[in-house]
């Protein structure tokens, strides 16, 4: 892990959720298994870097159920304020070069790759900055760690018409 | 008085599948399901353990997608999965199956 450029990050990142799910639940991503998490063995908070990432996110799951995204409103939009000290940027090539991998494996749909990446970080880092499957365009913000020091809930919005993800605005 | 078995191909038949496919989804024919349920023989354990397995996957698909859409749904071929929920069930897919529904329920991004 010598090798790895570790970076402070500290910004606003974005989530969705469905409206009875809070803003930091990693249940959902224990229970089922993410991108950078292995299902039923630790969790992660998956976060946008952008509003217009989240929505990218947003679109895409509507389009796996096969649905009109305006079925799956209303949903929570939140803002949420991150500070971290340790952060593997796997945007960066020098990073991702120490894993083996290219950044379309890290995009693709099959997970192993990543799942097998953020179980060797795990206990390395305090989360994962990396390329959005949905839009590569857009960077996902993949956290381990989830404290009050470093992590705080700024502003949630219900989205109810997908004519809302237009009218919302950063709280900071 | 109704077997254990004959409840879950029942309430599969309600989930909207034929014995047909029940038969797909346990690696047996559709004469065979019927078999059972005239109980001219009887499924396995382990077929029964796959019977009430693929119920919850199914049930636990069907709060994540629209209803009136999910038979089509089910059966089509699914972006995340290569192939359809259906044939990804037969496979045994699944991990994969579970981490489609994290991403339908909102706790992952695909």
């Amino acid at each position: 892990m010598r090798e790895l450029r570790f970076s402070p990050f500290s910004r606003l990142v974005w989530r969705y959720t469905p409206v009875e799910q809070t803003a930091l639940d990693t249940q959902p991503s224990f229970l089922y298994g993410g991108r950078f998490n292995p299902r039923a063995e630790f969790g992660m908070l998956y976060t946008s870097t952008s509003l217009q990432g989240a929505k990218a996110e947003f679109m895409k799951a509507a389009k796996l159920a096969a649905q009109d995204p305006d079925f799956l409103l209303p949903q929570m939009l939140h803002q949420i304020e991150v500070n971290f000290e340790k952060v593997v940027d796997l945007t960066d090539q020098k990073n991702l070069s120490f894993f083996g991998y290219s950044f379309e494996e890290l995009i693709g749909d099959d997970w192993t790759p990543t799942q097998k990446i953020g179980t060797q970080l795990r206990n390395f880092c305090d989360a994962i900055l990396s390329y959005s499957a949905a839009d590569p365009k857009h960077k996902n913000f993949n956290l381990y760690i989830i404290n009050p020091g470093s992590v705080a809930v700024v502003g949630s919005t219900k989205i109810q018409a997908m004519v809302d993800w237009n009218q919302i605005k950063p709280v900071r | 008085m109704q077997n254990h078995h004959d409840k879950l191909i029942q309430r599969l038949r309600e989930l909207g599948f034929s014995d047909g496919q029940i038969g797909a989804l346990t690696y047996s024919s559709e004469r065979t399901v019927q078999n059972w349920l005239t109980r001219r023989s009887t499924p396995s354990p382990l077929v029964v353990q796959q019977l009430a397995r693929i119920i919850e996957i199914v049930e636990d698909l069907r709060k994540l997608i629209n209803p009136v859409a999910f038979n089509d749904w089910f059966f089509q071929s699914n972006q995340f999965l290569g192939k359809s929920p259906y044939k990804a069930i037969i496979d045994g897919n699944y991990r994969r199956i579970q981490e489609l529904m994290g991403v339908l329920a909102g706790g992952t991004f695909a």
